[in-house]
C-alpha cells in the first residue's frame, strides 16, 4: 500500500520552475530518500507534502486522503522534522515537549519519550543549551510524541558531526524496524545509500531516476574508480589509454579513472608512474556509488548546483 | 490552546526586559506625569484633575504599546527563529495561535491595569465609579485589536528594521491622537474627527466612562467604532498572518 502518492507536482516561484512535474510513491514501512544537490527542489517538495506550500498543480495523497482537503487530520498522523526549526526561548525541553503534546489527541508519556531518546538529563535545559546531537534527539522526540504513522525528515543530519550523524542513522533504522514509514531528503550520498530502501534522484526540479540504491549503482555497469593526485599535471587522454580504463576525468587536482578491472588498471597505473616525471599520491580505489549515478545522469556532481 | 496560552505567559514572565517595558514602564510614566500636574497647561473639564485625565489614557497607552510593539517584535522573533514554521506543521491553526496570544496578552494587560489603578488609588486617592466592572471587557476587546495590528505588522515586515517605521507610525498616531496625554479639544476639527475614527480615542473614552462614569453620550459611537475595528483587524490579522508568517 502506498502511504504517499505524489502525481505531477509543479511549483514555480516567479520565472523559476522549482519543481517540474514530479511523481513518486512511498510504500508502507520503507525509508524513501530524495537525493539531490542544494537547490534541486527537495525542500520545496517536502514543504508541499507538509502543507506549508500550495502546489501550482498536481496531487498529493497521504494514506489515501487528499492532503489539501484533509490537512489537519493528516497532521495528526505525520511527524515532521524540518531542516531548520526553532523552539520557544525560556522554555525547558520538558515544557516544550508538553506543549507539543497538547496539540495532538493521543501522545506517549514524556517520561517514556525522554528515556527512549536519552533526553532525561536535559529535560530542565532550554533548546539553546543543548549540543547538536542532543538537539537532534529532542527534535526527533518532538516529531514522534504523537506516534505518527509517517515521519518526514528534511535533511535531518545537515551540520552534524559524523559520530552524531551515525547515531541518528541507527535511531532511524530502529524506527524502521518498528514499522514506521519515512520520507527523507538529503544531499549526502552515503546517507541515502545506507538508509533508504528506495531513492529518487532529484536534479533541477525533476526526478531523473528512482529505484533501490543497489540497482541504481548496478545500472551504471561500472564497479570501481581509481582516484589520485599527481605532483605534475598530466593530460587525461594519456591516462585513458591505460588498459582497463573506461573513462578518465580530471576535477581540479584530482584524477578519476573508471574501470571494471581495478586490479589490472592499478598495476598499469603504477607501472606508468615509474616512467613519468611526477609522483602519484592520495591513491584510492572506490566502489561506484550513488554519486557516480548522479554524475552520469546529470553531468554534474552532488556538491555543485546546476548552472542555469 | 490553554497550554499555549500558559507558555506565552511563562515566556513573558521569564523575560525581565519585557516585564520592565510592559508592566513597570507605564507605571513609572504615570507616576512622573501625574506628579507634574499639568492642570494649568491643558484645558480640562471643570473639576477634573490631570491624574484623572491621564489614568485612562495611560492604561490604554500601555495596552496599545504591548499589542503593537511587544507582539510585533516577539512575532518577528518567532518567525526568524523558525518557531512559527515548527508550529505550523502541527494541528495548531494560525487562528488558535492568535487566540492563545490574545488570551495571554489579555491576562498581562489586566495585571498592568490593576497596577496602574492601585497606584492611582493609593498615591492619588482616585475615586472610581461602579462602571469600573466593565473595564476587563473593554481591555479584552482592545487587547485583541492592538494585537491584531502587531500581528499584521509582524507578518508584513521581515525584521526589526522593516517593522520599526510601521510600529512608529501606528504607535505615534495612537499616542498623540488618542486623548492620552492631553485633551484633543485644542486640535483642528478635521483632526479631531480623524482621531475619533482611530481605535485609541474610543478606547480611552470607554475607559473614562468605566473609571469615572464620564462621557455617557459617546458610549454607543465608541462601542460601534471599536467593534468595527475588532472585526476588521481580526479578519486582516487572520488572513495576513496565516498567509505570510504562519508557515
Amino acid at each position: 500500500m502506498a502511504v504517499i502518492e505524489v502525481q505531477n507536482l509543479k511549483k514555480t516561484y516567479g520565472k523559476i520552475e522549482a519543481v517540474k512535474a514530479v511523481s513518486f510513491e512511498v510504500k508502507e514501512g520503507e525509508i524513501f530518500g530524495v537525493l539531490g544537490p542544494n537547490g534541486a527542489g527537495k525542500t520545496t517538495i517536502l514543504e508541499m507534502l507538509e502543507g506549508l506550500r500550495r502546489p501550482d498543480s498536481g496531487q498529493i495523497n497521504i494514506f489515501g486522503q487528499n492532503l489539501a482537503k484533509n490537512l489537519l487530520s493528516l497532521r495528526n498522523r505525520c511527524g515532521i522534522v524540518l531542516q531548520h526549526s526553532g523552539y520557544f526561548e525560556y522554555l525547558t525541553i520538558r515544557e516544550a515537549l508538553g506543549l507539543f503534546a497538547s496539540f495532538y489527541e493521543h501522545t506517549v508519556a514524556i517520561a517514556d519519550l525522554a528515556e527512549k531518546f536519552q533526553l532525561e538529563p536535559f529535560l530542565h535545559r532550554t533548546y539553546r543549551e543543548l549540543s547538536g546531537g542532543q538537539r537532534q534527539r529532542f527534535v526527533l522526540a518532538a516529531a514522534l510524541l504523537h506516534q505518527p504513522d509517517l515521519l518526514i525528515l528534511d535533511e535531518p543530519t545537515i551540520g552534524l558531526d559524523p559520530g552524531v550523524r551515525q547515531r541518528l542513522w541507527d535511531t532511524l533504522m530502529d524506527l524502521r524496524r518498528d514499522g514506521l514509514t519515512m520520507l527523507l531528503t538529503t544531499h549526502y550520498m552515503e546517507e541515502a545509500q545506507i538508509l533508504a530502501d528506495r531513492v529518487a534522484i532529484l536534479d533541477d526540479g525533476r526526478i531523473v531516476a528512482c529505484d533501490r540504491p543497489v540497482r541504481l549503482v548496478n545500472s551504471l555497469g561500472v564497479v570501481s574508480r581509481l582516484q589520485f593526485m599527481i605532483s605534475k599535471p598530466v593530460n587525461v587522454t594519456e591516462l585513458e589509454n591505460l588498459p582497463g580504463v573506461i573513462m578518465a576525468r580530471r576535477d581540479r587536482y584530482t584524477y578519476d579513472l573508471e574501470t571494471n578491472t581495478p586490479e589490472i588498471t592499478l598495476r598499469e597505473l603504477l607501472d606508468w608512474e615509474k616512467h613519468y616525471s611526477g609522483k602519484i599520491f592520495n591513491l584510492q580505489v572506490k566502489q561506484a556509488t550513488l554519486e557516480d549515478v548522479f554524475l552520469k545522469l546529470t553531468g554534474h556532481s552532488l556538491k555543485e548546483r546546476r548552472r542555469t | 490552546m490553554t497550554a499555549l496560552t500558559t507558555v506565552f505567559l511563562k515566556i513573558f514572565f521569564r523575560n525581565r526586559r519585557a516585564m520592565f517595558f510592559v508592566i513597570f514602564l507605564p507605571a513609572a510614566l504615570f507616576l512622573i506625569l501625574a506628579l507634574l500636574r499639568f492642570e494649568q497647561v491643558f484645558r480640562l473639564n471643570v473639576g477634573q484633575n490631570y491624574t484623572d485625565f491621564l489614568l485612562p489614557g495611560i492604561v490604554a497607552f500601555a495596552v496599545m504599546q504591548m499589542g503593537i510593539y511587544t507582539v510585533a517584535y516577539s512575532l518577528i522573533d518567532f518567525h526568524k527563529q523558525m518557531v512559527l514554521k515548527r508550529l505550523a506543521v502541527t494541528p495548531l491553526t494560525s487562528g488558535q495561535f492568535l487566540l492563545s496570544q490574545s488570551l495571554a496578552r489579555f491576562i498581562i494587560a489586566l495585571i498592568q491595569t490593576s497596577l496602574l489603578l492601585l497606584l492611582a488609588l493609593t498615591i492619588f486617592q482616585t475615586g472610581f465609579s461602579w462602571q469600573i466592572v466593565f473595564t476587563p471587557l473593554i481591555i479584552l476587546v482592545c487587547t485583541i485589536i492592538f494585537l491584531n495590528f502587531g500581528s499584521i505588522i509582524a507578518s508584513i515586515a521581515r525584521d526589526y528594521e522593516e517593522a520599526a517605521p510601521y510600529t512608529a507610525v501606528v504607535g505615534l498616531s495612537m499616542s498623540f491622537l488618542g486623548d492620552v496625554f492631553f485633551p484633543l479639544a485644542n486640535l483642528p476639527q478635521w483632526l479631531q474627527n480623524f482621531a475619533t475614527a482611530l481605535p485609541m480615542k474610543p478606547f480611552v473614552g470607554l475607559l473614562r466612562y468605566s473609571f469615572f462614569g464620564m462621557g455617557k453620550g459617546q458610549l454607543l459611537p465608541n462601542l460601534l467604532i471599536l467593534l468595527c475595528w475588532l472585526v476588521a483587524s481580526t479578519l486582516g490579522a487572520k488572513i495576513i498572518f496565516a498567509k505570510k508568517a504562519y508557515r
